[in-house]
């Protein structure tokens, strides 16, 4: 396993992967009318800043209320709060609503959920207090491998992440992957269950790729998959009618917790 | 498919289309809710024409310095661990896309929608491995089981069919029993194709955006077929028109946040997903490998030509969505993949005028377009370039060049001129009945659509001069 681990490293520092660029661009210089630019171009600053002024003034309260607005009048998604205290409480509800038999009064169908593994949500939650002896709790195994994880996480009917921020303009939770938390478990379940710290909520995308542009000015490699997910998945691709629920998951809640 | 989709007439092809009552109907009523969902949107988030401009400004950057923001974007995704392939011509890209099917004996691949891999017909190339191609997208889905269909839309590519016709090709080609309800059919779709995104060799997806500082892909997209395109498959093979990037991910907020707004009049789509190399070493889902496939097939010579401000399209199609004609006429009727004032524009570019020469003429110059469009594209004056070239290089009918260097010829002398007026208004004012010229004398083919003024017979000239004099 070493072994391979420094063969790939090697393989990534030393082997050419670009084909054809040169005459490629050399044409585009040529086609533009001057000599190749291969020293960094500098990059002209944004004219405006209305970008910046969307939500500006909003306080951390009052941008939880306009995401939870939006999300549950355009979305079709859910949102709740909860503290530190109670989160295990309004997960464990969470997941369930969606592991219910549809008829009501009908008996629970056994269910399973998928959890991240990701740190700070195992650091909020202990997994086997979500569940029972109709409801079967996973966490996100990286050292299994592939095949285990896919298998559980398209078996199970809820998958729980936690997100980096979300954004209150558009209801977007924002989801770095990580070895802990596989871009499966908010993919492959049919509903996705996010977790955000109130404090991490920010106006927009603006905020969100000013993150993500600080790590690459720094060198730092951007997480290889960052989702900017905003309620279930959805079509319009029939006479235009809005059909929530297509390849991606089907529902969505959103759980701010307030105190953190 | 190619980028061309019909080998009929364009008026043949506008004569069947105009018969066709539910095409002009859904046509209509879709621009109508897609315009105004854009311009809802667009208010609501405030300063518009200042995103519009902040907008213009990062393409047009971009675009002059396309060739360095390109060595940027190829070394950091080679930095990352992924290969890039650039490719002047679609045969050199479709080569490299078999390429990789062949070595990995690919037997599924599951596509996400992509413009650009339309435009150089990828599939029949991947096809012809004994590998099937399944598009994912729904509209993509729907217009691939029925053979093939070409798109009408570049957003909504089976906006011509109506719920009934899609049931009774569902059911033809798929199995399905159930009612014509969209809800119905889309979740028969989720679990008909589900399995080939678990069982696909390789996902292949298009480009929204390409972040050169970090060598991101971002993808817009709502169904989610583009996420599982690239969680399950051990291969991702993005393509990528040459000029969808941007420097930073600073721009990228501004060219996502327009491109949703005017797409589908949403601050963003249901996923803006950025993917960044193929998976770390130490994560366990995600691609192992990444190819990016960089295309060329002649938007470098447009880069060098009158026709560059095309080149900072976003694909949005709100220019489609407020455009008078492709409302008539729908957009089956362009015979390209591209429809609407874009297609009109940069079909002919990038396929040659041989095939798309009337397609500049589907349109009433009446400037729609460049009020919505987000990148503020001029595309009626590039449609009118496009005539204009078309006169010069002679590939304008015989009849219409004639009448044309006539003109000219009169215009440039002025004793000429005065006279050729009144007798001309004396002439026509005779000629002319309710609106129509009974007397064929070659212009049959644009009078019989148009209704000519009846003239008093007397040039404007002299009755200027009269009435100075009066």
């Amino acid at each position: 396993m070493a072994n391979n681990d420094s063969e790939k490293t090697m393989d990534h520092q030393t082997a050419q992967r670009i084909y054809n660029r040169e005459s490629f661009l050399d044409n585009i210089a040529q086609k533009l009318g001057r000599e190749r630019k291969t020293t960094p171009v500098e990059r002209p600053a944004l004219k405006y800043r209305c970008h910046h002024d969307v939500m500006a003034d909003k306080s951390q309260d009052e941008l939880k209320a306009e995401l939870i607005k939006y999300t549950e009048t355009a979305l079709g998604a859910r949102a709740l709060e909860t503290t530190k205290a109670e989160l295990a409480k309004t997960l464990k509800s969470a997941c369930l609503y969606y592991c219910n038999n549809e008829e009501e009064d009908a008996a629970r169908q056994d269910s399973e959920t998928i959890l991240s593994a990701d740190e700070r949500l195992l650091a909020l939650v202990d997994p086997t207090e979500l569940a029972d002896e109709q409801h079967s709790v996973h966490v996100w195994d990286q050292s299994a491998g592939y095949e285990p994880n896919i298998t559980i996480a398209e078996r199970a009917q809820v998958g729980v992440v936690f997100a980096e921020q979300a954004l209150a303009e558009s209801g977007t939770m924002v989801l770095y992957s990580n070895p802990a938390q596989g871009r499966a478990v908010s993919l492959l379940p049919e509903a996705s269950v996010f977790i955000v710290p109130q404090s991490t909520l920010i106006p927009r995308l603006t905020q969100a790729t000013a993150a993500l542009h600080e790590k690459a000015k720094n060198g730092e490699r951007i997480p290889s998959c960052v989702n900017f997910i905003s309620g279930p998945s959805s079509t319009a691709d029939i006479e235009l009618i809005k059909v929530v629920g297509v390849h991606g998951p089907v529902y969505a809640t959103y759980i701010v917790i307030n105190d953190m | 498919m190619s980028m061309k989709t019909s080998n009929i007439k364009f008026k043949d092809r506008i004569d069947v289309q105009m018969q066709d009552d539910f095409m002009r109907k859904s046509v209509a009523n879709a621009q109508e809710r897609m315009f105004t969902n854009r311009a809802i949107a667009a208010d609501k988030l405030g300063n518009w024409e200042e995103w519009r401009e902040m907008g213009m400004d990062i393409r047009n950057h971009v675009l002059d310095n396309l060739d360095y923001y390109l060595q940027q974007l190829s070394d950091n995704v080679q930095k990352n661990g992924g290969h890039v392939f650039f490719a002047r011509t679609a045969d050199e890209a479709t080569d490299y896309v078999e390429n990789i099917v062949q070595e990995k004996n690919a037997k599924k691949v599951v596509k996400s929608k992509s413009m650009v891999t339309e435009e150089i017909g990828l599939n029949k190339i991947i096809e012809r491995n004994n590998c099937d191609v399944v598009e994912t997208d729904l509209g993509e889905y729907i217009l691939q089981v029925d053979d093939c269909d070409p798109p009408s839309h570049i957003v909504v590519p089976a906006l011509h069919k109506n719920r009934m016709q899609i049931r009774d090709v569902f059911k033809d080609k798929i199995d399905y029993q159930g009612s014509d309800d969209p809800e119905e059919m889309t979740r028969y779709v989720r679990n008909y194709i589900r399995n080939d995104f678990l069982e696909a060799d390789i996902g292949i997806t298009g480009c929204n955006f390409a972040v050169a500082e970090s060598g991101t892909v971002a993808l817009v997209t709502n169904e989610g077929n583009a996420r599982l395109a690239t969680t399950l498959p051990k291969t991702h093979i993005a393509v990528m028109g040459m000029e969808r990037i941007v420097p930073t991910f600073e721009e990228l907020d501004i060219v996502v946040s327009l491109l949703c707004r005017s797409a589908v009049g949403l601050p963003l789509t249901g996923y803006v997903t950025a993917l960044t190399g193929p998976r770390e070493d130490e994560h366990c889902d995600g691609p192992e490998e990444f190819h990016l496939v960089i295309i060329d097939n002649g938007r470098s010579d447009i880069l060098g030509s009158e026709f560059k401000d095309i080149l900072r399209c976003v694909r949005c199609a709100a220019c489609v969505n407020t455009c008078p004609a492709y409302r008539h006429i729908g957009g089956q009727s362009y015979g390209s993949i591209y429809s609407g004032p874009i297609g009109a524009v940069l079909s002919p570019l990038l396929g040659g005028y041989d095939d798309f020469k009337d397609l500049p003429y589907a349109c009433s110059l009446c400037r729609a377009c460049h009020d919505v469009c987000p990148v503020k594209i001029p595309l009626s004056d590039l449609l009118l370039k496009h005539r204009q070239k078309m006169a010069e290089s002679k590939q304008t009918p015989l009849l219409e060049r004639a009448s044309v260097s006539a003109f000219n010829f009169i215009n440039a002398r002025p004793l000429l001129w005065g006279n050729t007026v009144k007798v001309g208004a004396t002439m026509a004012s005779g000629l002319i009945r309710n609106g129509k010229l009974p007397v064929n004398i070659g212009v049959s083919a644009w009078t019989e659509t148009r209704d000519l003024p009846e003239p008093d017979g007397e040039s404007f000239r002299s009755w200027f001069k009269k009435r100075n004099q009066g």
